[in-house]
């Protein structure tokens, strides 16, 4: 086998933090920052930090800036998202969003600001005309002094946060008096213009306070409503496009995402909002308010490298800010929010202190402190099939060898991770990895602390990176290649990385044996498109010789062997935290869990009940049950709101599932009961298939009372 | 009168080519089926059929004579250039016609059966054919076919402004011979005033209610539209004939 000779350079610093950066700075800039979209030399980059509570305040400050001008620029770019001072598990942290510029980025990773840094995740960069300047952080609004508790069933704000969201269709209103109200009390449009176009209704009283993007008030969206009506009949399109989530006549670089999610006829945010908290407009539903947060649209169509996490931590956040307002203009102390996310990725650790997992958990304990009540409601995933995680460990000292296909004409990068155990005792390198390309070249790297092994010659068309992951005390490795085909022009890609099948050997170097906590994992970062999106992106997998993808009578092949590919331990990477409320899909009419929907941990566990989080810090948590995501194994998806009012589509996957519990979770809510993973647990009826079915299956009123089969 | 949008505007408007095409995955199925007419979509509307109504078949037949008859000159005349002319990456899901991009004759023709179906619904003093409703819903379908050109990558939404506006005069031209009225209002269409780059609904898109507002004297003044006076019409005894006849089949 050829060999070709290493090239080992110094590592960049944030290599020690997180690899994507260097990534998206260097080779992968081209995709990252799209050329045409931001200023030249002046672009921002999205970043969500997860900071160690005590030294937050110096870590914001810019204490270890000397330079006066520069500090307070930096004072300027961070906005506190959640303050956790009670948390559960004994670490007090700090989240803080930044769109950050290029020196504020390199500062980061310096040795005085990084010790206070537990994680910084990377999100998808917006267009210049999406960013508002850097703002202030926002002041921490005072406790409110207690005010009246309405009497049960009382308000509690329903959260959609997701794409094409359809707010203006008729599922969302209500008759009051004659007339047509809105029942969505805030919009955010996230890459939407800022500052916002001088026109009405964002001319309109309230004034706007978001740090990206554009939001409406109700008092808007109902002037709105008023004001595209054509002969008594408001006409969704053009309230949309008066609003901009839909604007044709916006200018769009070739390798930009063209996609106007709200002017298709099926959309997923629609769909899922209606599932959580849709109702007919007459009689008036007033005390299940909505806020709804729309992602941008780059951010859904294509992840990688720059996540959601940034996104979804801001929209939690103003949500719930947004609610306490509301709140305090009816009179009440607080109001319940159960926020819906029906979004999934797959890499990450899963242990819990991934970024997004991590976000929810602190942000639901600090809204506990404050007396709030939030509820996060999470899909479990559709990826139990798809072939993206593998379990690798030592039986013996034989090397185990890992295939990773990478698909030709992936127009996106692509990423591999590998995570290994926590390392209680500090030992140099418990794995060598060596990895070999399409090609025949290898690499070798082993287990060093923040190392950079770069693939062919500059410029390379790939790298592995060591780096840390301090919050759980392992080690991952990153390998990231650039997209296999072309993109389209205006993304200029230096070299394409070779498709095919790449082999990833690992070598146990020290350590590790074949007990379940020393379980190597590796995900595959998602890289496939959501229905409606442009194809650009291919999503790559793994496999070895012993995986059965299909049983003998041709099915879908649903249980795991000895196989390095797992299904096992597939679920939603931003799922595995303690507080999130994880839902799974099953098939209504046969009522088996729906084959694609995703699993914790099998290996390691033991046998339920009780219900446990998961003993192992290497293990994922189960999903707490599965709701309807298909009426059966024919009738494909369950019935919803089409983007318009008045049309019904049917959608799948665990997204649809996720919804129907949160609706059942703001009932419950309502009549002063928690509404929390135990209560939902209580509904379930028992399933095979714990990992993936949790405490088992719940009952949901259809939404559209349609019987598709007898 | 219609006068079309410079060389230069139309390349402006190429936008929206772009940005539309994304939509062709949603509308597929229509676009093919509306390739060749669009009547059979209008009919899904009033209780149009052979056997009960043939009469109002003959008149939309005349209409859409009309329209046809109209359009092919405008269009000739006016010489405008598809889209597909402009750009390599337009590339239309359907095959373009011969004919030019400016007015477009879907368009044209849609707006104006709905318009003459409107009036016959209208004015046959049947009591739920009076509600408004029917002729918001003809003529969002009408917008909606005129649109559907547009993500099929064969017309910009300024053909299908022209068209809407080329498609309500006739129909009411045909309204008024038919009722026997001596005079019609005429208009004037300016391509070049046609707008861009402001916010909607003057961002240089499609939108069908300003233009029918407009011509009904209902809404405001656009700088597109102006107004040519009252035309007298030449009795046609034969239209009002087919006209009573048609209005008939709906009392």
């Amino acid at each position: 086998m050829a060999k070709r000779k290493q090239q080992e350079k110094r590592a960049g610093a944030w290599d020690r933090i997180n690899p994507y950066v260097n990534w998206a700075l260097g080779p992968g800039r081209s995709d990252y920052f799209i050329p045409g979209r931001q200023e030249s030399g002046k672009e921002r980059m999205p970043l969500l930090l997860q900071l160690k509570a005590d030294t937050a305040k110096d870590f914001l400050d810019g204490v270890f800036i000397k330079r006066p001008v520069f500090r307070k620029r930096w004072q300027d770019s961070f906005q506190v998202l959640c303050s956790n001072t009670k948390p559960r598990d004994g670490k007090p942290a700090v989240w803080v969003g930044t769109m950050a510029t290029q020196d504020i980025v390199e500062r980061i990773a310096g040795p005085a600001p990084r010790r206070s840094v537990d994680s910084v995740s990377l999100g998808r960069p917006l267009d210049t005309q999406a960013l508002g300047t850097l703002s202030k952080r926002v002041v921490r609004r005072k406790a409110s002094i207690a005010l009246a508790t309405p009497p049960y069933p009382r308000p509690v704000v329903m959260g959609v946060i997701d794409d094409g969201i359809g707010f203006a269709n008729e599922r969302f209103r209500k008759i009051v008096g004659g007339v047509i109200e809105s029942r969505v009390e805030n919009w955010w449009l996230q890459d939407g213009p800022n500052p916002p176009p001088a026109v009405p209704p964002f001319t309109l009283p309230p004034p706007q306070a978001v740090p990206f993007g554009c939001e409406l008030y109700k008092s808007q969206i109902d002037w709105t409503l008023q004001n595209s009506m054509v002969d008594g009949v408001i006409d969704e399109g053009l309230v949309y496009r008066k609003v901009r989530l839909i604007d044709f006549a916006r200018p769009l670089a070739a390798a930009d995402v063209n996609h106007q999610s709200a002017a298709w006829c099926a959309s997923h945010g629609t769909h899922v909002m209606d599932l959580a908290c849709g109702f007919d407009p007459s009689p008036p539903v007033h005390n299940r308010p909505i806020m709804c947060v729309q992602l941008p649209t780059r951010v859904t169509a294509d992840e990688n490298p720059g996540e959601l996490y940034y996104y979804i931590a801001h929209g939690i956040t103003h949500i719930v800010e947004r609610a306490q307002d509301l709140a305090q203009s009816w009179g009440l102390a607080s109001l319940p929010v159960v926020i819906n996310v029906s979004y999934g990725l797959l890499a990450d650790p899963h242990d819990g202190t991934g970024f997004l997992e991590a976000f929810i958990d602190h942000k639901i304990q600090e809204c506990r402190t404050r007396g709030i009540d939030l509820r996060v409601v999470l899909p479990s995933g559709n990826s139990y099939l798809s072939r993206i995680h593998a379990q690798v460990s030592f039986t013996s000292a034989a090397p185990r060898t890992l295939q990773w296909h990478v698909q030709p004409d992936d127009r996106t990068p692509s990423f591999l991770e590998i995570w290994l155990p926590p390392d209680p005792i500090a030992i140099a390198s418990r794995v060598t990895l060596r990895i070999t390309s399409p090609a025949g070249a290898s690499w070798t790297i082993p287990e060093l602390p923040f190392s950079t092994v770069y693939f062919g010659a500059s410029p390379y068309y790939g790298q592995v990176a060591s780096s840390p992951w301090l919050p759980s005390s392992r080690t991952r490795f990153i390998i990231m290649l650039q997209p296999t085909g072309r993109p389209d022009s205006g993304v200029l890609v230096p070299e394409l990385a070779p498709a095919g099948t790449w082999k990833i050997e690992f070598r146990n170097t020290g350590g590790l044996t074949s007990a379940a906590r020393h379980i190597i994992h590796a995900w595959v970062r998602r890289d496939d498109q959501v229905y409606g999106f442009p194809v650009r992106g291919r999503q790559s997998y793994l496999t070895d010789s012993l995986y059965r993808a299909f049983d003998h009578a041709g099915r879908d092949e649903e249980f795991d062997n000895s196989s390095l590919v797992k299904r096992e331990n597939t679920i939603n990477s931003l799922a595995t935290g303690t507080e999130a409320i994880v839902m799974g899909g099953y098939l209504g009419k046969e009522g088996v869990v729906a084959k694609y929907s995703a699993a914790g941990s099998r290996t390691g566990m033991p046998a339920p009940p009780p219900f446990p989080n998961p003993p192992v810090a290497t293990t994922s948590r189960w999903p707490d049950a599965v709701a309807v995501s298909e009426d059966s194994r024919v009738h494909t998806g369950v019935l919803a709101a089409g983007s318009y009012s008045n049309s019904r589509v049917a959608m799948g996957g665990t997204s649809v599932a996720a919804p129907q519990i949160a609706r059942r979770v703001a009932d419950n809510l309502a009549m002063g009961n928690p509404g929390d993973r135990q209560t939902v647990r209580s509904w379930a009826v028992p399933l095979p298939q714990f990992e993936r079915s949790g405490a088992g299956w719940i009952a949901t009123v259809p939404i559209v009372r349609l019987k598709r089969f007898e | 009168m219609i006068s079309r949008p410079t060389v230069a505007r139309f390349k402006q408007y190429l936008v929206f080519m772009n940005s539309y095409a994304d939509l062709r995955g949603d509308r597929a199925t229509e676009i093919m089926t509306q390739m060749n007419g669009t009547l059979a979509f209008l009919s899904a509307i009033p209780f149009l059929n052979p056997a009960r109504t043939p009469y109002t078949f003959e008149l939309l037949g005349a209409a859409l004579r009309l329209a046809n008859f109209a359009e092919m000159r405008f269009k000739q005349a006016l010489a405008s250039r598809r889209a597909n002319e402009y750009s390599p990456q337009v590339q239309p899901m359907i095959l373009t016609p011969s004919h030019s991009s400016f007015p477009s004759g879907h368009a044209t023709e849609a707006f104006t059966s709905a318009y003459v179906l409107w009036r016959l619904l209208q004015t046959s003093g049947s009591p739920p054919y009076g509600h408004i409703s029917w002729r918001n819903q003809l003529m969002r379908l009408a917008s909606r076919i005129a649109i559907n050109r547009t993500i099929a990558g064969v017309h910009f939404p300024v053909d299908s402004a022209a068209g809407c506006f080329l498609g309500i005069q006739l129909g009411r031209y045909l309204w008024r011979l038919g009722a026997g009225l001596p005079n019609y209002p005429a208009y004037r269409f300016i391509g070049t005033n046609y707008p861009w780059g402001n916010p909607p609904p003057n961002d240089g898109d499609f939108y069908w209610e300003v233009i029918f507002d407009r011509l009904n004297l209902l809404g405001p003044p656009v700088p597109y539209i102006a107004n040519l006076g009252v035309q007298p019409l030449t009795p046609s005894p034969i239209l009002r004939w087919l006209w009573r006849k048609a209005r008939s089949e709906w009392r």
